[in-house]
């Protein structure tokens, strides 16, 4: 079980003894309401002390790696310092995919993992304390909150974290090779327990799948939020999907089901290579839609076609860069 | 005013009165997947009253998010339009327990729509629309409706008025919109008792205490535009993802794109859909010049506009306080913590 509070100590401790003036950490800090955490950006060493670490750290700070580094390419102007950033170990993951996709690179970035036993995000955490929270502590999986009514509750966090906490494929260590983790005991531990969940594809049929995702899918609103918070998801402000002036557009902007499928169709084919199934898209949808149906598909069509794992090492291709005619897949 | 007693368990024959006044009651409940969300309702039981108000706001019933205008065909006679707006806003319907900060909502949308340029299909949803108002009794972590000096029971903007108590309602026929639906509420109304006058007051204290916190904003009223340099727009620009969540979730939030779609040569459509100011392509010039080129520039835009332009041209903040943008942010932006922002720095 992890002490978050001396995690948080030991991420502190060691940024303060590799910051130099000039470097950039991205890391996580509590926001204004109780409940969300907010990802922080540090360029002062004094400001590491706000760093706070809990099970609330939901957001997948990868995804703004590449956009730091594309504005100092385009500014011409390189940051004085390095990028530093604390991570998940299944945010390193994407982050790791990032190097490999040539994004960003790998000699001006520290990447710090730190140990986690389980996210939670807030709407599972508010369902848990059966409210609204006003204000909410962390302790061997365990959160002491007290809501709006001025209630004081304490409820069991495992059976409420992520789905991917309790899927040793999405939830390990990538080949940490050239970066630093941050635990107790020095070595990474799965502690989710691993269970089977089984996608939609497995057990209804082509029919029934079809209606499953159109229900799904017609409650979408095209916020792009799915796509501005998917590290593999790199295009910035070239996105076809931002083209919808073209004289015969790929994609109009209606909120229509057959726009929305070529929507989520598009994504989908675009991030089928470099997606490490970190479940940001799911989370981030103000709908509420079941984004998973797409890339626990994909993180898994990805190993059964291709043996490919997305995100486990720095110096893997993309199998769809790297394939030889011929060669032997799995 | 008349104040009336409605019992809850009298509300079912309420709403089968109101079918069939061929009325679609819509109000917020949970979906076939737990999700909390407004929809039409057929019964009293289907609505989640008591939850806090769903992240997805109620304009998308007077504002669609899609609406397709008009569409064309193009024969040797020469070209003919078919109007298509009309269908979904002649429909009559009653929005059912909109908490306060939603009710001024629409009547922002009703004020901003009705400018110089009236937009006529917005108009005919609303005129169509009977506001059903309620006193806020479960407000969110992330609501600050006194902040934006709108209380948590106020009935301005309503057309029947709604105080919930365990097992009735108080309700109040407050415009003549409300009272013309009145004969479906007749046969249930009970008079009111001596006390009944207290309810009120009681929610209202209530709900105001479980506020987590009050910004005095009146200090920085038509004064934001002095704080558009200032550095700390930064922090959270470095942090949002420039997703459209904030805007398609605020209840006020009214921009729109139009476009054409030529489905042959003769034929096509034009149609309207939601947009917002996050996006880098909603500034985006024909020339490929950007005038809102950065997302610190694109987040100050929707923050003045909320804060400042419309205060400036409507004298009206265009925010309820209703707390979706905090909710729904992925990242965490607050923002209440960018009004604190604006007035420490206008103190400076």
């Amino acid at each position: 079980m992890i002490n978050w509070s001396k995690i948080t100590e030991a991420t502190r401790h060691y940024l303060k003894s590799i910051f130099q003036p000039g470097d950039v950490i991205l890391s996580y800090t509590e926001s204004n309401t109780p409940g969300i955490m907010t990802p922080l950006v540090i360029r002062e060493a004094e400001a590491i002390d706000k760093i706070i670490l809990n099970p609330l750290c939901t957001q997948n700070l990868s995804v703004y790696l590449s956009e730091f580094f594309q504005q100092d390419i385009q500014s011409g102007n390189p940051a004085a310092g390095k990028w530093v950033v604390t991570v998940k170990p299944c945010d390193a993951r994407s982050v790791i995919q990032m190097i490999s996709d040539e994004q960003i690179a790998k000699d001006n970035l520290e990447m710090v993992v730190f140990d986690c036993d389980g996210t939670v995000t807030t709407k599972s955490l508010k369902n848990l304390l059966g409210g609204e929270i006003r204000s909410v502590k962390f302790e061997d999986h365990q959160a002491k909150g007290e809501t709006l009514a001025n209630k004081e509750v304490t409820a069991d966090l495992v059976g409420s974290y992520q789905t991917k906490c309790s899927d040793s494929a999405i939830c390990s260590l990538p080949d940490m090779h050239d970066y630093s983790f941050i635990s107790e005991s020095n070595r990474f531990v799965f502690h989710g327990s691993e269970k089977e969940n089984a996608l939609i594809q497995d057990t209804l049929s082509r029919e029934d799948c079809f209606q499953r995702v159109s229900e799904e899918l017609s409650k979408c609103i095209r916020c792009n939020a799915c796509r501005n918070v998917c590290p593999a998801c790199f295009c910035s402000d070239r996105c076809v999907m931002d083209k919808p002036k073209l004289a015969i557009p790929y994609i109009t902007k209606e909120i229509t089901l057959d726009q929305i499928f070529q929507y989520h169709l598009i994504r989908f084919y675009h991030v089928a290579p470099n997606c490490t199934a970190c479940g940001e898209c799911e989370r981030a949808c103000p709908q509420g839609i079941s984004l998973s149906i797409f890339y626990r598909y994909l993180h898994r069509l990805n190993k059964q076609l291709f043996g490919a794992e997305s995100g486990s090492s720095d110096s893997d291709k993309q199998k769809l860069l790297s394939y030889r005619f011929g060669e032997d897949l799995v | 005013m008349d104040t009336n007693r409605i019992y809850k368990k009298d509300m079912n024959q309420v709403f089968s009165a109101l079918k069939k006044l061929g009325m679609a009651v819509i109000g917020q409940g949970f979906d076939e997947k737990q999700r909390l969300v407004f929809k039409e309702v057929n019964s009293f039981q289907e609505l989640a009253l008591q939850e806090i108000t769903p992240l997805q706001p109620v304009k998308s019933f007077l504002f669609p998010p899609t609406e397709t205008m008009f569409s064309y065909q193009k024969t040797e006679k020469g070209t003919r339009l078919t109007p298509e707006q009309e269908a979904g806003a002649s429909k009559k319907k009653i929005l059912f327990g909109l908490r306060p900060c939603d009710v001024h909502a629409i009547e922002y949308i009703q004020k901003f729509y009705n400018g110089n340029f009236p937009d006529q299909p917005i108009s005919h949803y609303i005129e169509n629309t009977i506001v059903v108002g309620i006193a806020c009794a479960t407000p969110s972590n992330a609501c600050f409706c006194t902040t934006m000096g709108i209380s948590p029971v106020s009935s301005s903007g309503a057309d029947i008025f709604l105080t919930p108590t365990d097992d009735f309602f108080l309700i109040e026929f407050l415009t003549e919109k409300g009272k013309s639906i009145q004969s479906a509420f007749a046969a249930s109304l009970k008079a009111s008792e001596a006390n009944d006058g207290n309810w009120k007051q009681k929610i209202e204290q209530s709900t105001i205490n479980s506020l987590l916190e009050k910004i005095d904003v009146e200090a920085i009223k038509g004064k934001v535009n002095q704080a558009y340099d200032k550095p700390f727009w930064k922090k959270y620009s470095d942090v949002c993802i420039a997703c459209g969540g904030c805007t398609f979730d605020c209840p006020t939030c009214t921009c729109f794109d139009v476009r054409d779609v030529m489905e042959s040569k003769s034929d096509g459509y034009r149609y309207r859909a939601w947009d917002s100011c996050s996006f880098a392509s909603f500034t985006l010039h024909a020339s490929g010049h950007n005038p809102r080129n950065s997302k610190l520039e694109r987040l100050r835009q929707r923050i003045m506009h909320k804060y400042h332009y419309t205060v400036a041209n409507m004298q009206t903040w265009s925010c309820t306080g209703c707390g979706r943008c905090i909710r729904v942010c992925p990242v965490g932006i607050n923002t209440r913590s960018i009004l604190k922002d604006i007035k420490e720095a206008l103190h400076e």
